[in-house]
């Protein structure tokens, strides 16, 4: 089969469908972007295995009393949540129970025609490494994912970036009309800007009226 | 009779060593594996061997002069306070220096620096990258370290002392260079910016390769030389030699005019060695990242709100720029309509304007008039070494056109096609900087615009950085994968 034809199959494949080895090869060499691409086995069928970068951000005890999401702006986050890097070579320690952000050490850009899902690889979740909740990525999306990292063992874990953590599952959409625009393309894990969200407005609004 | 006794040193020193170690252990806690491991073991090294110096001379003085105690107490002051100078150097010198480091290391950009500087330093190194609140970029090099200040205690040292410290000398191998860039915190975030580092850099091939040596000594020029020692000869020393009332003396009358020469002479040297460096680490720079160095510069001095006036230790920024504009032009830009060279053509009269117009006077007038004499042979001699890896127009218009073009789409250019092979290859660092300086030059609106409109500028420009920062540490992993 040409390549050719291989184009005009996909063309017709329907949306959610999951895209195969053969045709990921080709997309990574034209629209689709996971760089670097450390090892070739890295690329599976429906499938890119995706590894643990050097930047987290990581929980740290604060004076803050509790969490309240409407109110929580960059500047309260950071009060009990921090940045750091791990260089290469070195690891980081994830205790029971606890959880860290960390990041993909792959840049990914999706064409407006490919989304995918993050998942944990099974290998670490048997162990109790959980990686991802928000596991949704929209088709022209771009940066290193924001992973969440979770041990939910009862013993330490350590963390090696470049280990290949999780996988990410790519499928046929819709394409997008156009790019969409960026709050920010991120290369490292990002802190939560749940506070932006406009609907605690609505819902102040809302409280109110009713009062 | 000395106003603080021995007693009172040996604690203090006691004291001022358990805490300097201690600090010693706490910082390198705080610093990975591999950063600094030669730097913190010459530190302990210096500090074993001011202990074993002192408890060792104290001992030998006890016996020299158990029936002078006057003497006594007047040797072991004196050779505490030899220790406690090396140890006050140790705190004040050295441990500032560790301390900056732990508080973030640029580990994502560390191992391309480390990787570039082994093409052209053939001694061992270690790199240490220092941020400093001081908007300043500097090298700062030391030569066998530990080494240089345990001879320092050779000096005061009896035979058996002497033995012991040379051992400890011995008994430790350290690199043979203990290398610092430091380099202002604000700009951190910026791997734009912190192009200005190759400049650094540039002073630390130069020191390993003695570069400067080959250059000097150079013969100064006659005319100005000797309009300076006219006008110095004339020109009334203050506070020296006249009494209130009676005529003003000159420099003349007090030293003569063949003394004045000589001083001349000393003096526009000093000036002259400092600036042929400056020039070396500028031509070094442009020549290894090419119009990045010019571009970054150009910022820097423009923050710096630097007078278009030379100072003892270097040239004036205009005549700088001018040379750097220069020599990028002999490299092969600036001969097309690219944007690139649309960008440098425009800048070069106006530098050329600005160098006009500073202002020389006394030592600067004639080593300026001497470097612009001897320019074509200066540069000649400086640019063999480095010209294997020029980064002159044809390398850039292979490389930076395909990183720019993902970098301009929001994509941090870790990798790029290899039109030759059909295999993608971790993309230059050198290309990915000069990207980032073209993009941010020639086409930033169309980058911004992949924002939403309520992302602030600033913000976006903080992300192109980021991209550069990502495709530097993830091209390097990859480079060292493969």
């Amino acid at each position: 089969m040409t390549t050719d034809n291989h184009f005009a199959k996909e063309q017709h494949l329907p949306e959610g469908a999951v895209l195969s080895r053969e045709t990921l090869v080709r997309r990574l060499k034209d629209d689709l972007v996971i760089s670097p691409i450390l090892e070739p086995s890295q690329v599976g069928d429906g499938s890119v295995d995706i590894s643990l970068g050097t930047r987290f951000i990581r929980p740290r005890r604060s004076r803050m009393p509790m969490i309240d999401f409407p109110k929580l702006d960059k500047d309260k986050v950071r009060t009990f949540q921090e940045s750091v890097v791990v260089p290469f070579g070195e690891e980081f320690i994830l205790h029971p129970r606890s959880f860290v952000l960390g990041c993909t050490f792959e840049f990914i850009a999706l064409p407006l025609d490919i989304c995918g899902f993050v998942l944990s690889r099974s290998s670490y979740g048997r162990a109790g490494l959980l990686i991802a909740t928000a596991t949704f990525v929209h088709p022209g999306w771009k940066g290193c994912l924001t992973l969440e990292l979770e041990n939910l063992g009862e013993i330490p874990i350590i963390l090696h970036p470049l280990s290949a953590v999780g996988q990410l599952v790519l499928l046929n959409a819709t394409k997008l009309p156009k790019p969409p625009e960026a709050k920010i393309i991120p290369v490292g894990p990002t802190f939560t800007t749940i506070n932006e969200d406009p609907r605690w407005k609505k819902m102040e609004a809302l409280s109110t009226k009713t009062t | 009779m000395q106003s603080i006794d021995q007693k009172t040193y040996l604690e203090v020193f006691e004291q001022k060593l358990h805490s300097i170690q201690k600090l010693i252990s706490d910082l390198e806690r705080g610093l990975p594996r591999g950063i600094s491991d030669d730097f913190i073991k010459g530190l302990k090294l210096i500090t074993e061997a001011v202990e074993t110096f002192l408890r060792r001379r104290v001992a030998n003085l006890k016996a020299t002069f158990a029936s002078d105690p006057k003497e006594l107490e007047a040797q072991t002051a004196f050779h505490a306070k030899v220790a406690l100078r090396i140890l006050g150097a140790i705190h004040q010198q050295y441990l500032p220096l560790l301390h900056a480091e732990t508080q973030r290391n640029e580990y994502l950009i560390y191992p391309s620096i480390d990787r570039a500087l082994r093409l052209f330093v053939a001694d061992s190194f270690e790199l240490t990258l220092v941020p400093s609140f001081e908007y300043n970029y500097a090298f700062e090099g030391k030569e066998n370290f530990a080494s240089s200040e345990i001879r320092l205690l050779e000096g005061h040292s009896d035979q058996g002392t002497m033995a012991a410290l040379t051992a400890l000398r011995n008994n430790t191998t350290l690199k043979r260079w203990i290398t610092f860039l430091h380099f202002p915190v604000a700009d951190r975030d910026s791997a734009l910016n912190l192009c200005v580092l190759a400049h650094e850099l540039g002073h630390l091939v130069d020191e390993a390769n003695k570069i400067y040596e080959k250059l000097l000594p150079i013969e100064l020029d006659k005319s100005s030389f000797d309009e300076l020692v006219n006008v110095r000869c004339k020109t009334p020393a203050a506070g020296m030699g006249s009494k209130p009332g009676s005529p003003q003396l000159t420099f003349e009358s007090i030293f003569t005019k063949a003394g004045v020469r000589a001083q001349c002479y000393i003096s526009c040297n000093e000036f002259l060695e400092r600036w042929i460096r400056e020039i070396i680490a500028d031509i070094l720079a442009i020549h290894a990242i090419g119009p990045a160095s010019y571009f970054a510069f150009n910022d820097f001095f423009a923050y710096m709100g630097a007078a278009n006036t030379p100072s003892k230790s270097h040239p004036a920024p205009a005549f700088r720029l001018q040379l750097i504009l220069e020599e990028l032009k002999g490299m092969g830009y600036m001969g097309s309509l690219s944007e690139i060279d649309s960008v440098l053509s425009a800048a070069l009269p106006r530098v050329e304007a600005g160098a006009k117009s500073a202002i020389y006077k006394d030592e600067a007038k004639v080593v300026q008039e001497t470097i612009k004499k001897g320019l074509a042979g200066l540069l000649a001699k400086i640019r063999p070494v480095i010209s294997g890896y020029s980064f002159n127009a044809s390398a850039y218009n292979e490389t930076v056109p395909k990183v720019l073009k993902k970098l301009k789409a929001g994509i941090a250019p870790i990798e790029v096609l290899d039109d030759r092979t059909g295999m993608m290859t971790p993309a230059s660092v050198v290309a990915i900087l000069n990207a980032g300086w073209e993009l941010y030059k020639t086409d930033i609106a169309g980058f911004y615009s992949q924002f939403r409109a309520e992302v602030p500028k600033m913000e976006r420009l903080g992300n192109l950085n980021q991209l550069l920062f990502k495709a530097v540490e993830a091209s390097e992993i990859l480079r060292r994968w493969k």
